[in-house]
């Protein structure tokens, strides 16, 4: 035969993983009933032909409710008393087995009911904010609305306007281009600095130059930015280099 | 070969060579000139790169560089999703980093001829595909909330794309140029034949909507001249 506190345990971890409350009780009453779990004797009702009756019936219901949002807020009340129920054989059961056996009975039944309730909570919002997701998102309708409301001006405005976006960016493209040549080569005439040898005005990066070839030491000195400080990257690509590419 | 096992004078030469310079001299080589190996103009240094051909590092260099935008444009897309047009200037400014640390790099190293084929391809397409981004993103505006991560995902996703699809094209030209292949005769055909179809589309629209602006032009008057009959 099952203990209680153990078959209790396994109805408060169905119960809290989402397994519907009515049907985890009621398989636990059957249990009793059948002689397979021992239940204390102040929940012996449970085993009698009504109470079973009523919790299969619970069960149906349950099931039936989950499938329509609108029943499902209607008999929300009844849905958190069934909760609150297992919640509450939970907390009775775990007066021996955490060795809680001091503590009142009442005390642990209402703070097994309080966790069921605050789990059932925390799943019907849960249950709400997945209904609003698919309302959102999913719903044809709300499309033709957000569609209606400007959605369709939008996007026929704005393909309509995809070649002058297109062009806009050509020729900004275009007119960004010949900004970088000009601004290339005003500073292409800045960064350099006489020759030690002949005084030619040569570029601040040059070893040698150009006019007299003289070997010349660097003032500026030029890295492979991200390329050189990320070695691994590197690493990683050296053996792409060694490979013939072509 | 590795950055790594390079010494730091190694390393500047390298890095002026990728940037279109002589590597000792530091003057701006012609097109086309430090892929092919030959000799600077001006100091007759020898431009082969000792350490492996420099389209391959030139591949290397801009594959680091191209995750930056993405990430950026990525993050600031989620945190301006819900605001319209912030996520598409985003991809704007995603599309202007890819044009100056991908692209510029790679044209610098490409003879005339090819580096306008290259520049103009890159631009029509660039121009095409920017103009398509905007509507999905813009659209996504309308998801609200959902929106948010879509639009972070989408423009991530576009400015990746737009920085793979530039460093393979170049990588592919660069290749080219470094075995001294000309620019084939399709490739002017086909920038010729986008510019034209975009200047064409562009001339539809506008006579489009002169059209409707007459007709409804029209069709105003004949209400009032109607309404004046009465």
């Amino acid at each position: 035969m099952i203990p209680f506190d153990a078959a209790s345990r396994l109805l408060g971890l169905a119960t809290a993983s989402g397994t519907r409350a009515a049907l985890s009780l009621l398989l636990l009453a059957a249990g009793a009933r059948l002689g397979k779990v021992a239940l204390p004797p102040g929940l012996g009702f449970l085993t009698h032909d009504a109470a079973l009756g009523a919790l299969l019936a619970l069960s149906i219901l349950e099931q039936a409710t989950q499938r329509d949002d609108d029943v499902r807020k209607l008999l929300a009340v009844l849905s958190y008393g069934v909760h609150g129920l297992a919640g509450t054989l939970v907390g009775l059961a775990a007066q021996k087995s955490v060795g809680l056996e001091h503590a009142p009975p009442v005390a642990l039944g209402a703070a097994g009911a309080a966790l069921a309730l605050l789990t059932q909570g925390a799943r019907q919002r849960l249950h709400d904010a997945l209904g609003a997701l698919e309302h959102d998102v999913v719903s044809p309708r709300r499309w033709l609305v957000r569609l209606e409301n400007g959605g369709v001006l939008g996007v026929a405005v704005a393909a309509l306007l995809a070649p002058v976006v297109a062009l806009a960016f050509v020729l900004s493209g275009a007119a960004l281009t010949v900004a970088a040549l000009v601004a290339a080569r005003k500073l292409e005439g800045r960064a350099r600095r006489p020759c030690p040898a002949c005084g030619a005005r040569i570029r601040e990066e040059a070893s040698r130059c150009p006019k007299c070839r003289a070997e010349v030491d660097p003032v500026t000195w030029r890295d492979l930015g991200w390329l050189h400080r990320a070695g691994a990257l590197a690493s990683s690509a050296a053996t792409s280099l060694e490979t013939p590419s072509r | 070969m590795t950055t790594a096992a390079l010494s730091p004078r190694e390393v500047h030469r390298l890095a002026l060579l990728l940037e279109g310079r002589c590597p000792s001299c530091a003057e701006r080589l012609p097109g086309g000139v430090a892929l092919e190996g030959s000799q600077c103009p001006r100091c007759d240094t020898s431009l082969r790169n000792p350490h492996g051909p420099l389209e391959d590092w030139y591949a290397r260099r801009t594959s680091a560089r191209m995750w930056v935008a993405v990430v950026l444009v990525g993050a600031g897309a989620f945190l301006t999703g819900m605001l319209p047009l912030v996520a598409s200037l985003l991809v704007l400014a995603g599309l202007a980093w890819i044009r100056f640390t991908i692209i510029a790099p790679g044209t610098r190293l490409l003879s005339t001829g090819r580096r306008i084929v290259s520049q103009w391809t890159l631009r029509l397409g660039g121009g095409a595909f920017a103009a398509g981004c905007f509507i999905v993103i813009e659209a996504l505006t309308l998801l609200s909330f959902l929106g948010m991560p879509l639009k972070a995902a989408i423009a991530a996703v576009q400015v990746a794309f737009a920085a793979w699809f530039s460093r393979r094209y170049l990588a592919w030209q660069t290749r080219r140029e470094a075995a001294r292949a000309g620019v084939a005769a399709w490739e002017w055909a086909l920038v010729l034949g986008a510019a034209a179809a975009l200047v064409l589309a562009c001339a539809v629209l506008v006579v489009t909507l002169v059209w409707v602006k007459d007709a409804l032009a029209a069709a105003m008057t004949a209400v009032d001249g109607g309404t004046l009959a009465k």
